[in-house]
């Protein structure tokens, strides 16, 4: 009797559950179906008035004090905020219509000062709105010096926050405030983080900066030992596709041995895109270094030396396709065939007891030939 | 001493119902968590997208895509080619033809323009030999295709590893088709925490689907009853289970059909045992045993919206065999490594995947089985409440038929895809079926596929392929 209602209680129970995920369901999609509907409403309003004082600046006027008021009072929403920058990047794409560029300009310079209030706002609000706001600062770019200022503070904090995209979306929007002391800063602010940003993405954030690279280069040599590894190498990557202007730097570390072998890693790679030669003795012998351990190393240089024409890189080349190591081999003889060898300066190695050092020239020559007919490297 | 036996077979059927129960509040329990966890899940995964809380931008890792094919001439060109509309800058696919019976290989070479080459195959792990490789010139990223002498779909993937020239290598089944940008999202998470070793891909049936330039352009169930239900099904697993797992870095599946995982970790921990059928999962919990037996800081993780659109049987014989193979590389990968199985060292997926996978998937065919024996003997003895039973069955199915709506229904937070209304009636219609009538007979399926173990269990078995509407 015990055990019979029991297990009706239990029936009760998931037939409730039931019927709360069929309202769920219904509630739900009828919401969002609402939802979407009204905030569609709202922003074709904020979207028309948004255009009429796009092209009323545009035309040479001003805006209004009534739209000013209006963006004062909306723009606290995020919502308001999404349809603002809908407008503008619907605006800017279609460039073409307008016989001066896009209007945004001036009119993001007209309320410039009205976005630059609500950073503190928006830097107080969850994660998801905080890192909008640091997106909506990177992409429309047009503020004043003051402005400035107060923007970097908030871009600031947005990178200390716990969130992968608040970090992404702030160092955008620093880089595109092109302040050099800020982009170390903020380097340096990344550098304790737990949950460090991958250095690829740093790198190409990093590219993107708005700024003079040159002179931001220069700083972030003075500054490199305060960051950590994995900075440190986002830099070095940053610096090899900006400039060939840093050779001693990168020699340097490539050259110190107490340094992490990413970094001297990416170095060798400098010297394969910017030969030098300096450079040229140590590639040759990290080459050929007998150290099995040093694979990694001696692979890179393997096919950073084939920038250095030449009977030492030739002979070096030849003796690196006897490596033990698969991959010395393989880029050894990538190299030689980069360098022009023909079948005649092979036959050694085609002729010769080592399988593997033939296979692997044979394979590059069937390549070349197939990229000489067909055009196209593999 | 009647008296005796029937107060004993009272016993005995009250223990089982007692049993049944509680395996029933275990197993609804945790559908509605996962349900509840998955949906939520995705539609925070909207607000963040809507909010601009993404990887914008063209960030790349570089990635091989491996294809291991067999038999699959009516599929693998429109494969490819999805492939070659994939919107991302560094990746190369390679395709590995296991030996085909029929004209898979040449298929790839007359499409492709394939010219052969004699190229080194660095063997980092253990795979059947080479018969030939042919590259091709023009196309937009390196394809290359790889003959080899048969050994099953593990080996093919192995040899796909070895001739990988990318740290991190993509699995994708030769019946299957990316959208334009499921590469990009997959490799997110690896972009987002560099500690991810593996990341699993939603797959869902591509019965009903057409594309055109990696963009779904026309999507509907399948007209056909039995992939219909297997999309509600899949819904459930991919939507709602996976994420669950996610939560705590407990799963146990990177699907074979869509994952992607980064190739040192997988060489060190000794690549895909062509010895199971279930290579996908053993690999899978191979990881995990390597990771954490070195001490090593990783994750699995599971992007719900790198979708793979993947081919699902269509009759019932050709799912039957498909079910059969799975349940035995789910029994082959969980004996191989069932020392995990309740112990400290491997955290949550000890405790809570495996056992999870242990009771509710490799066990749950024979206790339903069991289950629907003993209402039967019980109906016959007179011990059956009936009408009870009715109701709880009832409401069991009708329980388990709203998780997999909720699921289903959650797709609608998908990009890309939308519902049309004879979809969503097909879907209710079906839903009370598919978890009653279907997993019942998946259910018995399961249970009698480990008799044929020893026979079975390298075969495959031929299933048919339609070729794929992708243009």
């Amino acid at each position: 009797m015990g055990s019979n209602v029991g297990s009706e209680i239990l029936l009760y129970i998931y037939g409730a559950v039931c019927v709360s995920m069929i309202a769920f369901n219904i509630v739900y999609n009828i919401m969002l179906g609402h939802g979407e509907k009204k905030l569609k409403q709202n922003s074709r309003r904020l979207e028309a008035e948004i255009y009429v004082q796009i092209h009323a600046v545009a035309s040479g006027g001003e805006i209004s004090a009534d739209h000013m008021n209006l963006l004062k009072r909306k723009l606290y929403r995020v919502k308001n905020m999404l349809t603002l920058d809908d407008v503008l990047n619907r605006i800017e794409g279609d460039s073409d219509a307008y016989a001066d560029g896009a209007p945004t300009e001036k009119y993001m310079e007209s309320i410039s000062h009205v976005i630059v209030g609500l950073s503190d706002t928006y830097m107080n609000r969850d994660n998801l709105q905080a890192a909008f706001f640091a997106y909506f600062i990177s992409k429309h770019k047009i503020w004043s010096k003051d402005e400035l200022e107060k923007l970097s503070g908030s871009m600031m904090k947005c990178l200390k926050k716990d969130s992968f995209y608040c970090k992404i979306n702030a160092m955008q929007a620093l880089c595109a405030l092109a302040d050099d002391a800020d982009i170390i800063r903020a380097l340096e602010i990344e550098s304790r983080s737990v949950v460090p940003i991958h250095e690829k993405i740093l790198t190409e954030i990093l590219m993107d900066f708005n700024g003079d690279h040159r002179g931001l280069i220069s700083e972030l040599w003075e500054d490199f030992d305060n960051f950590s590894q994995g900075v440190q190498l986002a830099v070095l990557n940053y610096i090899r596709f900006k400039s060939g202007e840093w050779k001693d730097e990168m020699f340097s570390i490539m050259m110190d041995e107490s340094r992490d072998k990413e970094l001297r890693f990416s170095c060798m790679r400098y010297f394969a895109k910017y030969p030098w030669e300096k450079a040229r003795k140590p590639l040759i012998d990290f080459t050929l270094t007998e150290d099995e351990t040093k694979w990694e190393g001696a692979a890179i240089c393997a096919s950073a030396i084939s920038s250095y024409p030449g009977e030492d890189v030739n002979d070096a080349l030849m003796k690196a396709v006897h490596s033990r190591n698969w991959y010395v081999r393989y880029n050894a003889a990538e190299s030689l065939q980069k360098l022009g060898a023909e079948y005649e300066n092979l036959l050694d190695i085609i002729s010769g007891d080592d399988r593997y050092a033939r296979e692997m020239v044979m394979f590059r020559l069937e390549e070349r030939e197939m990229m000489q007919e067909g055009g196209q490297l593999l | 001493m009647t008296d005796m036996v029937t107060s004993s077979f009272q016993y005995f059927f009250q223990a089982v119902g007692a049993f049944f129960v509680l395996y029933l509040i275990g197993y609804a329990s945790f559908l509605f968590f996962s349900v509840a966890v998955g949906t939520s899940t995705l539609y925070s995964a909207r607000r963040r997208n809507i909010l601009k809380n993404e990887l914008r931008d063209n960030y790349f890792i570089p990635v091989s895509v491996i294809v291991p094919a067999y038999n699959e001439e009516v599929t693998i060109e429109a494969t490819v080619k999805s492939l070659l509309n994939l919107h991302y800058n560094i990746y190369e696919i390679i395709v590995v033809d296991d030996g085909s019976q029929d004209k898979t290989a040449e298929t790839v070479r007359q499409a492709f323009s394939m010219k052969k080459i004699r190229r080194p195959i660095h063997r980092r792990v253990p795979c059947k030999p080479v018969q030939a490789i042919y590259v091709t010139e023009k196309l937009k990223v390196p394809v290359t295709l790889i003959t080899k002498e048969n050994g099953g779909k593990a080996d093919a993937l192995n040899m796909g590893i070895n001739a990988a020239n990318y740290p991190y290598f993509l699995c994708l089944d030769a019946d299957s088709v990316l959208q334009c940008d499921s590469l990009e999202k997959i490799v997110r998470p690896v972009l987002e925490n560099s500690d991810v070793v593996a990341v699993g891909g939603a797959v869902r049936p591509s019965n009903g689907t057409k594309m055109k330039d990696g963009r779904v352009i026309s999507y509907h169930m399948p007209k056909k009853l039995l992939p219909a239900m297997q999309v509600l099904e899949y819904d459930r697993s991919f939507l709602a289970s996976r994420i669950l797992f996610d939560k705590f870095n407990g799963n146990l599946i990177i699907s074979g059909a869509f994952g992607l995982f980064k190739k040192d970790v997988v060489i060190a921990a000794g690549g895909y045992d062509a010895s199971t059928m279930g290579e996908d999962m053993e690999l899978a919990i191979k990881l995990h045993v390597f990771c954490r037996e070195h001490g090593m800081k990783y994750r699995m993780n599971y992007a719900p919206d790198a979708i793979c659109w993947s081919q699902v049987p269509e009759n019932l014989p050709d799912m039957m065999k498909q079910r059969r193979r799975w349940h035995i590389g789910l029994f082959q990968s969980m004996m191989i490594h069932r020392r995990i199985m309740a112990n400290t060292k491997y955290g949550p997926v000890s405790f809570l995947s495996y056992i999870y996978f242990l009771i509710y998937e490799l066990f749950s065919p024979y206790i339903e089985v069991f289950g629907v024996v003993t209402m039967v003997v019980a109906m016959l003895l007179d011990f059956l409440n009936i009408p009870f039973m009715l109701l709880f069955m009832g409401i069991y199915i009708v329980y388990s038929a709203i998780m997999s709506l909720t699921a289903f229904f959650a797709r609608v937070h998908t990009i890309d895809l939308h519902l049309a209304l004879r979809d969503v009636i097909k879907a209710i219609s079906l839903c009370a079926i598919e978890v009653s009538c279907l997993r019942f007979i998946m259910a018995w399926v399961r249970a009698t596929s480990l008799l044929t173990y020893r026979k079975d269990k390298n075969r495959w078995g031929k299933s048919r392929r339609k070729e794929i509407s992708y243009k």
